[in-house]
């Protein structure tokens, strides 16, 4: 396990997922594909449109559909008038880019970066494919590739972004539904959208994950379906991995204070032997004159 | 020392110990290992090389929105492709579609070489015998194409000796061109049909409507015939152009869209402009659809509602204007301004309102099946968002495609409908506001311009000639081409032309739209080298007709089909189309396709079209030629090429261009003018009762298909270029077609389309005020007409500021009251404003032209020579009366004294005040002459419903039923001029009743009753039928519904190029069925599963989508459920699948015959396991 250095949730870049302007045209699933030089692969259908059903080592971005029924108000001249149906909402889906990810604490070798940036990296040159990543992560997102075993996911392009370039699928998306900026002021945003009545997934998450993310999903009362549908068995922390994490201190520092505990007594008792040496050599000393009976 | 903890231990110990707390030390986690922290650009996906990439902007080859991509090439290599960040259009952003666009470029399917088919095709009556499309697949599998691969001058030649056999057979047997009174070709007795392409660009498009003319056909059309054939229609005859009435852009000022399609799906790049009036000014967005579309998703509110009902919404929402809302519409002052603006006379009114009487919520309710509350609501927010009722403060948007178009009665009703709805709601010509067909094709509005809209119209919409008209046009040519206030029309003419005001001086829309006319047909005289007129030129009474120009209305794309199988076409040009796909009721296309003795196909893979052909061009694709592209909102953008075409694949204007050199030699193609011995025309001018003699114009025909070269801004980016020169079919373009004019600039050599500014206009320059207002790109590209992006708006400054504005330009001030758009002044060279005040209805039809009765077009200039070598080289003279007197002069001298230094650039055409007030819109349009308005009507009309009724009781057929009653009364719907729209069913109609009640349009069109009767013999007893309503379906299995079709974001159309690009693929494998919950749970149907939709026409299965998003509706008070299918697969490609369009109807819109696609009838039932 790595323990690494990583910005807070206000340093660093972010990005504001507003579903309110997404309408599922999978724009941002095939910049993705198609910047990370990933296959397409051959599929059938899938009943809820969601194709590939999940992510893959191959589909690092997916959108998602989901269905329910949700109020919708038409404003007239008369005032309000409500209607409930059906709705079917898009969510794009990557990885959320924790603030503390956990995938990288549980690389057993190191392969996770975080960068300065907040982006979350999997270096595929040193992943050795044990999938610790993978068990770790709340949101099931490193998936593990047939052809070379190793684990791939969304790098938050960061071969863009430390490049003055925005991630693939922000730059394609045609209604600007990823805002990607400042971490401050995506967060900000955030906040201000969380306090107008909006449904805000990102801030204020378990510790587990640093407190946070740094793909902030965002979307008005009627269009969070979607948020709700999606998020409802992701995001919480990963029984096995905290008990890791708990024994590891408990191991490392138990370890560390077990052996500094055993080099104080070892000194302790050096010094003991030391003064216990000095005495008798002092005593031989005494006896050139006399001889002791 | 010895005993107990040596130092080394000690340090050793101390040393685990610290290791062990693992501190974190700065930015080395793991110690001793290289700890990365930056990537360079392109580093996880391969593409580090970028920064050595050559970029060139490339127009998407898929929608009409227009997007620009960046093509980055190293050698010829794609390396990427993204949105470019410099257009005005999409802003760096792209679909799917366009972002995976370049997988079409360098694929593995791509055709590269000429072939021709050496295994035999399958017999039509074993194609329209298939009852089922596994059984239509198995007949595919027995005949293999065998493709011999060749070079392009063996399949040149084998096509042009074919078609000369087939047309010098027709030549013979008819006699053609030979007629009673001349020589010229009735084009739509030609045995031989072009078809496509409307992703072709304007100089390839260009050329296949030049290429028909000169074949002597006027069977031609493409793919607008399936897409907005019926909204130009429905709209020209309304607004005056068939086209969007506004831009893009402007759907972000509206305050209420009514979505009757789904551009979050066919168009999403255009979904930010909705998105972004949802923002600024809180837009309420309502989708109609019987499906949750993606749209939907987007929209505040989903309004289900039976296909083929789009009427009875419109005019239930005009009821609701007139009679629920207090106070009615037509008492606002708003309104009563209308009134005048839009010449409606209170007469009109008061008919069309009987009209409207009728159509209230209960009844609409029970048609469409949109409960009352819901309707009730919709109207009212629609209403109340309008610029009649809010003192144009807030417009709203009626935005549609193919959900609207493809019916039966899509022109005279439907679209009629939406367009008098925005005309009364105040809702058109202003900003916000105003009709929104979204085209379909990169280069739809382009092609349909090109190809003038089809069937043998001329390119930019000039009406083919008839033998009556080319004597008129004679003797206007001896008046000296004049404008329609110079032209006197010869009392023997007047009747022919339809005019009230013949003499000199005055002008009415008759005398018009047929100088319009005759103005197109001089332009293609003198670039084609055709002759039109007389011999001998100065009696165009008595004299011979001879015309190169073919006559008569031809076939469209849908009729085609059964005229192949009446042995009426032996041969077919199909290019970049594959209506194997996407024509209706695909057995009978494909037994058409199976039967031509010469079936030509020009694509990029091997479609199913394709499949058919005896050759098959391989054409270079999108990104690998140049030329122009005009989007939807009629903006002409210049596409470059980014790589070399694959192969041997050619672009298509060098196919086509190559294509008439061959049918040229080998005979295929013979003027009129050639056969009546004609060689020169003598062009004369007559004035004060003498003739005089301008100049001899040489026929040259052959050199106007000489491409090659290029001077200046024309020099040939490549040697395929050099062969044939797009740039020079563009001026060409330019010269010819007069709504393009003005899209090359010859006085700077500058191609206007290829303009890629994001500057905008400051008030004081042309369109300034207009531009900065409303945030207008008027140096994106160039747009028609003049440059004008938002038609109809004469008063829209007016309106919004209160005051005139003022523009300087060539010297001087311009007073002006809307967008004028810009035109070459003939005198200095410079800019001014073409419209004055502002652009309106049939400008620019409606034109004044200073050299009336004066010189031949262009003053005689060899414009043909010109577009070629940049020289300006006069043949003609000028004849100028001057106090009694002729003088003729040449061309120096004249331009000496009057200053017209560039007559050439512009013809000396302008436009003011009688141009702008003449033509004006009506509401009011005759769509069948010899009928009566509504209440005169009615009737007649009950006395139908009562007299088909009998003989469906009579018969319980309802086929013989409309078959008696169109008997008995003489005709279908006799008696009515259709000036006003009226809810009539889909030809297939889910309720019998509905059906009684209101008898579909459909059998208007003898081509509808072909289809109704079986014929030609050929499919008698073949299932490719029409079921007019339920008890036609009674012996199939299953439960009733009604079948519409609809689009995905991530297919297009055939799909024949998505379904080869991987990641359009892997989104979209396999197409679909969207089947109600309810339907799904009460025939057993889970997701995934296989189901069998039966209709008249054979059976297809397909995988059930099942979801609460599809419509399951109340009609007539039964339960009625609706199916959505997905018809963008078929049987070639890297995906696969059924084919929708097997079980659809060819029936056709009664106007312009595109299919009804979007509304018929079948049964669904669970797939059975074999």
């Amino acid at each position: 396990m790595v323990v690494q250095k990583h910005p807070s949730q206000t340093e660093g870049y972010a990005v504001l997922v507003n579903l309110d302007k997404c309408i599922g045209c999978r724009s941002c699933q095939i910049a993705c594909k198609d910047w990370n030089g990933r296959q397409a692969v051959k599929t059938t259908f899938s009943p809820t449109f969601t194709n590939p059903p999940d992510l893959t080592s191959e589909s690092w971005k997916v959108v998602f559909y989901y269905e329910g029924t949700t109020k919708k108000a038409l404003l007239t001249p008369g005032g309000e008038a409500v209607f409930e149906q059906v709705d079917i909402a898009p969510l794009p889906f990557q990885c959320m880019h924790c603030v503390d990810p956990p995938c990288a604490r549980a690389c057993p070798v190191g392969t996770i970066k975080i960068t300065p940036e907040g982006a979350v990296v999997i270096n595929k040159d040193e992943c050795i494919g044990c999938g610790y990543c993978e068990t770790a992560c709340p949101f099931r997102v490193p998936r593990r590739s047939s052809v070379d075993g190793k684990y791939y996911k969304c790098t938050f392009c960061v071969d863009r972004i430390q490049n003055g370039m925005a991630p693939a699928c922000v730059e394609a998306c045609p209604t600007g539904v990823f805002t990607f900026g400042n971490a401050k002021d995506i967060v900000e945003q955030a906040k201000a959208l969380a306090s107008q009545g909006n449904v805000v997934y990102g801030l204020n998450m378990d510790s587990y994950i640093g407190g946070g993310v740094r793909w902030i999903y965002a979307s008005s009362p009627r269009k969070s379906l979607a948020i709700q549908q999606h998020f409802a068995d992701r995001g919480k922390p990963v029984a096995t991995q905290q008990f890791r994490e708990l024994l590891k201190p408990l191991i490392v520092y138990g370890s560390a204070l077990g052996a500094l505990a055993l080099g104080v007594i070892a000194a302790a008792t050096w010094r003991k032997k030391r003064v216990e040496e000095k005495v008798e050599e002092k005593v031989p000393e005494k006896s050139q004159g006399e001889k002791t009976s | 020392m010895s005993g107990g903890l040596d130092r080394r231990s000690f340090l050793k110990l101390a040393a685990i110990a610290a290791s062990a707390l693992a501190v974190p030390v700065g930015a080395q986690p793991v110690p001793l290992k290289p700890w990365k922290t930056q990537w360079s650009l392109g580093e996880i996906g391969g593409k580090t090389n970028l920064k050595q990439a050559k970029i060139t902007p490339v127009i998407c080859t898929y929608c009409s929105v227009g997007c620009s991509i960046d093509f980055y090439t190293i050698g010829d290599d794609v390396v990427w492709t993204t949105g470019s960040p410099d257009s005005a259009i999409n802003f760096g952003t792209l679909c799917p579609k366009g972002k995976a666009a370049f997988e079409v470029v360098n694929n593995e399917a791509r055709v590269l070489q000429p072939m021709i088919r050496t295994g035999p095709k399958p017999k039509p009556e074993e194609i329209l015998n298939a009852k089922s499309w596994d059984e239509l697949l198995e007949l595919v599998k027995k005949y293999p194409p065998m493709w011999k691969p060749v070079s392009w001058d063996e399949a040149f030649r084998y096509i042009a000796e074919k078609t000369a056999q087939i047309l010098n057979d027709w030549r013979q047997s008819t006699g053609a061109p030979k007629q009673n009174d001349g020589y010229y070709y009735l084009g739509n007795t030609a045995p031989i049909q072009l078809i496509g392409s409307s992703i072709m660009v304007n100089e390839g498009g260009y050329l296949t409507a030049k290429l028909a003319e000169f074949l002597g056909t006027t069977n031609i059309d493409s793919q607008y015939r399936k897409c907005h054939s019926s909204t130009v229609s429905g709209l020209a005859l309304t607004y005056g152009w068939g086209a969007e009435t506004a831009t893009l852009e402007d759907v972000g000022d509206a305050d209420v869209v009514l979505f009757f399609s789904s551009p979050a799906e066919a168009h999403p790049v255009s979904f930010k402009w909705f998105l972004k009036g949802k923002k600024e000014r809180g837009t309420i967005l309502i989708t109609f659809d019987p499906r949750y579309s993606r749209t939907a998703t987007a929209s505040d509110i989903w309004v289900p509602f039976r296909s083929g009902t789009e009427t009875a919404i419109f005019l239930y929402i005009l009821h609701y204007a007139f009679f629920e809302r207090n106070p009615p519409i037509d008492s606002l002052d708003t309104f009563k301004a209308l009134k005048t603006r839009w010449n409606i006379t209170d007469a009109d009114l008061d008919d069309f309102k009987e009209l409207i009487k009728e159509y209230n919520a209960d009844t609409v309710s029970r048609i469409t099946g949109v409960p009352v509350d819901l309707l009730k609501t919709v109207a009212k927010t629609f209403v109340e968002n309008s610029g009649v009722a809010t003192n144009h403060k807030k417009h709203g948007i009626i935005q549609w495609a193919m959900g609207m178009t493809q019916h039966t009665n899509a022109t005279v009703n439907i679209i009629r409908a939406a367009a008098i709805l925005q005309l009364l709601l105040g809702n058109v010509g202003y900003p916000g506001g105003g009709a929104h067909p979204f085209r379909g094709h990169s280069n739809v509005q382009g092609v349909t311009d090109m190809q003038g809209a089809g069937l043998g119209a001329l390119p930019g919409y000039h009406a083919a000639p008839s033998a009556a008209l080319v004597r008129v046009y004679q003797d206007w040519k001896l008046q000296g081409m004049p404008d329609a206030w110079n032209w006197a029309v010869p009392d023997w003419a007047v009747k022919t032309v339809g005019t009230t005001a013949p003499d000199k001086g005055k002008a009415d829309l008759a005398k018009i739209l047929t100088v319009f006319n005759f103005y197109g047909w001089r332009r293609f005289e003198l670039l084609w080298g055709f002759f039109c007129g007389t011999v001998p030129e100065d009696d165009p009474q008595n004299g011979t007709i001879v015309c190169d120009f073919p006559m008569g209305a031809g076939t469209s794309e849908i009729t085609f089909p059964r005229k192949v199988l009446n042995k009426e076409i032996r041969a077919a040009f199909i290019f970049g189309e594959n209506p194997a796909v996407t024509n209706p009721n695909a057995k009978v296309i494909w037994a058409a396709l199976a039967s031509l003795d010469l079936l030509v196909v020009s694509d990029i893979f091997e479609t199913e079209t394709a499949w058919f052909a005896d050759v098959l061009l391989p054409a270079a694709s999108f990104a690998e030629s140049e030329g122009t592209r005009t989007n939807s909102n009629r903006v002409v953008q210049w596409t470059y090429a980014a790589v070399y075409p694959r192969g041997e694949s050619k672009p298509d204007y060098w196919i086509l261009t190559n294509l008439f050199r061959y049918l040229r030699k080998y005979g295929a193609i013979k003027l009129p003018s050639e056969v009546a011995g004609v060689k020169k025309e003598r062009v004369l001018i007559r004035k004060g009762g003498k003739t005089y003699l301008l100049y001899e114009r040489e026929l040259r025909p052959d050199m106007s298909w000489d491409y090659s070269g290029g001077k200046g801004a024309a020099i040939p980016v490549r040697d395929v270029e050099s062969e044939v020169n797009p740039r020079i079919i563009n001026k060409e373009i330019n010269f010819a077609v007069l709504i393009y004019h003005g899209m090359y600039d010859p006085i700077r050599d500058e191609y206007l389309s290829m303009k890629r500014s994001l500057k905008i206009r400051k008030p004081g320059e042309i369109d300034g005020t207009f531009a900065t207002k409303f945030g207008f790109y008027k140096d994106w590209g160039w747009s028609w007409p003049a440059n004008v992006r938002v038609m109809y708006s004469t008063t829209i400054l007016v309106d919004t500021l209160g005051t005139t504005d003022k523009v300087y330009a060539n010297g001087q001030t311009w007073e002006v009251t809307g967008e004028t758009g810009e035109w070459l002044d003939e005198a200095t060279g410079q800019y001014k404003p073409a419209f004055i005040p502002g652009h309106t209805f049939w400008l620019p039809r409606a034109f004044k032209r200073k050299l009336s009765g004066i010189a031949d077009l262009y003053g005689g200039i060899d414009m043909m020579r010109f577009i070629r070598t940049n020289e300006i080289v006069p043949l003609g003279l000028f004849a100028v009366e001057e106090g009694g007197d002729v003088k003729l002069y040449s061309y120096s001298d004249f331009v000496a004294q009057t200053g017209m230094k560039y007559l050439y650039a512009n013809d000396t055409l302008y436009w003011d005040q009688d141009t702008a007030i003449v033509p004006k819109a009506t509401l009011k349009r005759v769509f069948f002459a010899g009928g009566v308005g509504w209440k005169d009507f009615k009737p007649t009309y009950d006395k139908m419903r009562e007299t088909l009724k009998k003989y469906y009781e009579q018969t319980g057929n309802m086929r013989d039923a409309v078959n008696n009653t169109i008997k008995e009364l003489g005709g279908w719907y006799k008696g009515y001029s259709f000036t006003w729209p009226i809810h009539t069913e889909p030809a297939e109609s889910p309720d019998v009743e509905m059906a009684l009640t209101y008898p579909t349009l459909a059998w208007l069109h003898s081509y509808n009753l072909q289809v109704l009767n079986e014929s030609p013999d050929i499919v008698k007893g073949k299932p490719v039928g029409v079921a007019l309503e339920p008890s036609m379906l009674k012996d199939l299995p299953g439960e009733l519904v009604v079948i519409t079709t609809n689009r995905l974001t991530e297919h297009w159309h055939s799909g024949s190029m998505t379904r080869r690009a991987s990641m359009l693929a892997e989104l979209d494998p396999e197409p679909f069925v969207y089947v109600p919950e309810k339907l799904a749970a009460k025939l057993g149907i889970k997701p995934g599963d296989l189901v069998e939709i039966l209709t008249a026409r054979g059976s297809v299965k397909m995988k059930a989508y099942v979801t609460k998003g599809e419509a399951y509706l109340t009609v007539n008070g039964k339960e009625l459920p609706q199916i959505n299918v997905i018809w963008a697969f078929s049987f070639l490609g890297y995906v696969t699948g059924p084919q929708g369009n097997f079980v659809s109807p060819d029936v056709g819109d009664v106007i312009t015959t595109i299919q009804e696609t979007k509304a018929w009838i079948g049964k669904i039932r669970k797939a059975e396991v074999m």
